[in-house]
């Protein structure tokens, strides 16, 4: 739709208000007084005041103000559609996700295995699918503000299972969710080995342990939750055209005749929550959408008025709009392929370690620059204690063309060092680093797992074992720290050879 | 809007076929273990507690002045914004005891408070964070509120305060004309009480505190009725269906409240002050009539009537007449003391609904309802809360410190039964 055309439509709108605000106003004035309370009252319960609908003209669409809000529960989902504004339009361009390096493949295909996550998830929880709906649109809300390599994904579709079922009033324990998210884990990688999902198959599917990993998962899924909250800033409502579809297929007079449709509808929105549409269009379009979808690829498709205009333009909706979210709907029954999983993992692990080797080795060149900053100073004195007569002298030292032999072999020096640094960063050690941190994470977490194997194999009850095995983690401990130190050290030292000379191994 | 299309068809490209799958190798089997397991590291983390999220504000914007409500829900603080210098109500919202992650009674309340906007409805203005400084990573959320300067039970205990009809009259519209508009949007409040009840700077009476609200749902014809928890409404306030253990009660549960708020603005204090259930369950019947087959026909299908009933000392006295009127001859206006009957119906069923309500003749006779209540409190200097002036249900909750200040309890009447030891009706 133009500018132009645009334009247009607000007018339309504004003087749609305008006649109501009109034809409502001498209801109020003209009532007897003896009326006059209650029917004034009557009349700001069904409409809000004149000067607040001026105010959503901008943003609101045209049918705003022309619905009486009595008897039901009015959701704002405006606020959260992401073309109203400029910013929100770049985001929704340029998801956050992408200035981590995330490609825009592995991006919407974890936009949509999240989803899927949540679908499925909300089943095998046995909320509605409201509540399914919810969550998946409080997904793509997020992972809209947020990056997907900074956020882990598993908990935010945890936390939205927990949200969701908490916003349409069902809520669930979250150690149910934790489970069926974690069967679904399971289940997810036994597709991926190739394996039909069948009863054998799905037999060594156990509910997990409370054990250290569910703690965690636990307290990760509560302050996500709650990151989800402050992020959306508490708007998570969600106005959902499920009942849009039911009262427009009504309009049409389909309700009684073709109830394939209405189904076939229904489901098209139910699959179309997997795509972003709902951040892009008012749900009042999308219903428009799934029924003009569901008319034309049921067995018997029929054709639905389009004299004098088409039938969704009585909904407020364009034919560019549908034929967008049709596409875009159509697109996504063309996909064959599961989303693969651990694929992914690895992709946003990989971008993880770059992002902390590079934030390491920001912190190192930072720490260089304060310890060459130091040496610098530390030169000064002594240059200042030995030759304190010729202070003057080494005030311009810079300028003056005959400077001290020694001043220049450290300048030389100095230089070097930087070059050498630079290069150091260019070949970016970082991501040796990451990995070394990798190599060390693993280390620790199969001295656990052995530690817990020996637990479970030798004696449970045996209290001296157990100690022992406590001790042998206090040496573990001890072991660690005596490595951190040693790092340190180390760090240390290279902090010194950075300042003063090369080390020792260049000469 | 042009950039509909263009945005959609850029992104579309995204879901196109599996081009690039190949691509990628797959990682061994025993690293998919290490990758799903969590995986902190401590960059990231120290990012995500620095970060400030740009759809709420942080707390610091508002400049906590002093502590003027206390309960269950947790603390509420007078506060004053820094850049208007406007007067807030800042809620606390209490995450502490919580295991099952954000509490769903404070979403709830956020929820429908940003679709409740009405004149007699507290004003959510925004919610807000703060960084806690004994955990790191727990943040802390705030609900602010546009600031009132009274409540209805502080004002009351105002004994200097002298309240014509006609601010009687004006408040109680002002009151169901906002419980009128929660049941419109199908929610319940089921904490109706004076001390929730606030008055504004220009004498519009708002409803607040929605920590045990919750939407209702229409039962549907072939299903059963939804069943809600019978553990609400503070004991004084409970009507009796509630006291009876109902679980499938409606909006006039909230209605009852409302009669018992309108009787305590003549009383000035709580009109049924009881101890228990059973102690209130007496003093309604005493107050309100005998609870029977003859005035609310449902009354044996109630889950605890029958616990009730063949307790040894019966908390539902029969043969008890229904003395509202000689109780409250302080009421002249009959129309108003009708009202009032009505409000405080045994049977639920009788109970008009706050619409109804709002329709009553008393609403349209003379003298007529006023605007706001301006000149009843423009002389006060000083706030009036439950809180500050120390009485109510919960005036002995962590009030040590201010315990010599409280105004002495009401002198009991001498001529109660042993048994009541500190149930009085007024």
């Amino acid at each position: 739709m133009s500018t132009a055309s645009f334009l247009e439509m607000k007018r339309v709108a504004e003087a749609k208000v305008q006649s109501m605000i009109r034809h409502n106003k001498p209801t109020t004035t003209t009532a007897g007084t003896e009326e006059k309370d209650g029917k004034k009252d009557d009349a700001e319960d069904q409409f809000s005041t004149s000067d607040k609908q001026k105010e959503n003209l901008e943003i609101k669409p045209s049918s705003f103000g022309m619905r009486p809000i009595y008897s039901r529960v009015d959701i704002n989902s405006d606020k959260w559609l992401m073309t109203l504004d400029e910013s929100s339009r770049k985001k929704l361009d340029n998801p956050p996700s992408l200035a981590d390096g995330l490609s825009h493949e592995i991006e919407a295909e974890l936009r949509y295995l999240g989803c899927e996550l949540i679908q499925q998830g909300a089943i095998m929880l046995k909320l509605p699918q409201t509540a399914a709906a919810t969550g998946q649109i409080i997904f793509q809300r997020f992972y809209y503000q947020k990056s997907f390599v900074k956020y882990l994904f598993e908990h935010t579709v945890m936390a939205c299972l927990l949200l969701a079922s908490k916003i349409e009033e069902e809520p669930r324990r979250n150690r149910d969710v934790y489970n069926v998210f974690h069967r679904l884990e399971r289940l997810h990688r036994i597709q991926q080995s190739g394996a039909r999902i069948t009863k054998e198959s799905t037999k060594s599917i156990r509910t997990p342990m409370i054990d250290d990993t569910y703690i965690k998962a636990k307290n990760n899924m509560i302050l996500m939750e709650r990151r989800i909250l402050a992020t959306l800033g508490f708007v998570v409502h969600v106005k959902h055209p499920h009942r849009l579809i039911v009262a427009y297929c009504h309009a049409l007079g389909l309700t009684q005749s073709r109830v394939d449709i209405l189904q076939k509808a229904w489901n098209y929105m139910n699959d179309g929550l997997r795509t972003d549409i709902f951040m892009r269009y008012t749900p009042e379009t999308i219903a428009c959408a799934c029924i003009f979808l569901a008319a034309r690829t049921v067995e018997e498709p029929i054709a639905l008025p389009s004299t004098p205009f088409h039938w969704f333009e009585a909904f407020d909706t364009s034919d560019r709009d549908v034929q967008a979210i049709s596409l875009q709907l159509l697109r996504l029954y063309a996909r064959k392929r599961v989303a693969n999983w651990p694929r992914i993992n690895a992709e946003l692990d990989k971008l993880r370690d770059a992002i902390e080797a590079e934030k390491a080795a920001v912190k190192e060149a930072a720490e260089a620059k304060k310890a060459a900053v130091k040496a610098k100073e530390v030169a000064d004195k002594f240059g200042k204690m030995t030759a304190n007569d010729d202070r003057k002298e080494n005030d311009s030292r810079r300028s003056s063309p005959n400077r001290g032999d020694r001043d220049r072999k450290r300048e030389k020096e100095r230089d070097r060092e930087k070059d050498r640094k630079d290069k150091i960063r260019k070949r970016s050690p970082g991501r040796d680093r990451g990995r070394e941190y990798d190599r060390r994470d693993r280390d620790r977490n199969n001295d656990r797992r052995r530690e817990n194997n020996d637990r479970s194999d030798k004696s449970r009850n045996d209290r001296r074992k157990r100690s022992r095995s406590r001790s042998r983690s206090r040496d573990r401990l001890k072991e660690y720290s005596k490595a951190r130190v040693h790092n340190v050290r180390k760090t240390l030292g290279k902090q010194r050879d950075d300042s003063e000379s090369p080390p020792k191994s260049r000469r | 809007m042009s950039f509909h299309s263009s945005n959609s068809g850029r992104n579309l490209n995204a879901f196109a076929g599996p081009s690039s799958s190949t691509s990628f190798p797959t990682p061994p089997s025993t690293d998919v273990d290490l990758m799903n397991t969590q995986k902190t590291i401590r960059d990231i983390q120290q990012y995500l507690e620095t970060y400030e999220y740009p759809f709420i504000k942080d707390i610091s914007c508002y400049e906590k002045l002093n502590k003027i409500g206390q309960g269950t829900f947790g603390e509420v603080f007078k506060a004053m914004c820094k850049r208007t210098k406007k007067m807030v109500a800042l809620k606390k919202i209490l995450m502490e005891n919580e295991k099952e992650g954000f509490p769903i009674t404070a979403l709830r309340e956020v929820k429908m408070l940003q679709q409740l906007k009405h004149p007699n409805i507290t004003d959510l203005i925004e919610v807000c964070t703060s960084k806690s400084n004994t955990s790191k990573d727990k943040t802390l959320f705030y609900l602010v509120f546009a600031f009132c300067e009274h409540d209805l039970a502080g004002l009351l205990s105002n004994r200097n305060l002298k309240i014509q009809p006609v601010h009687i009259k004006t408040m109680m519209q002002h009151l169901l004309s906002g419980l009128c508009k929660l049941h419109r949007s199908k929610i319940l409040h089921r904490d109706m009480k004076s001390a929730n009840v606030l008055l504004s700077k220009e004498g519009v009476l708002k409803l607040a505190d929605f920590g045990l609200a919750r939407p209702f749902l229409q039962p549907l014809k072939d299903q059963p009725a939804p069943l809600y928890t019978n553990r609400v409404v503070t004991l004084w306030y409970r009507p009796p269906e509630l006291l009876l253990g109902d679980r499938q009660y409606n909006t006039k549960i909230d209605v009852w409240g409302a009669g018992c708020i309108m009787a305590e603005m003549w009383v000035r204090t709580p009109i049924m002050q009881g101890e228990s259930e059973q102690k209130q369950l007496i003093l309604i019947s005493t107050l309100c009539g005998s609870i029977n087959k003859e005035v609310w026909p449902k009354c044996e299908t109630m889950p605890l009537w029958r616990n009730m009933a063949t307790e040894t000392n019966s908390c539902l006295p029969q043969g008890k007449p229904r003395i509202l009127k000689n109780k409250l001859p302080m009421i002249k206006d009959d129309d108003g003391f009708n009202l009032l009957d009505l409000l405080l119906s045994i049977d639920p069923d009788k109970r008009p609904t706050a619409e109804d309500a709002i329709d009553n003749k008393w609403f349209y006779m003379k003298p007529e309802c006023k605007e706001n209540v301006y000149d009843l409190i423009e002389n006060l200097k000083t706030s009036q809360f439950e809180f500050t002036v120390g009485r109510g249900v919960h005036a002995n909750r962590n009030r040590q410190q201010q315990q010599n200040n409280r105004p002495q309890p009401m002198p009991r009447p001498a001529n109660l039964p042993a048994g009541q030891l500190r149930d009085i009706v007024w």
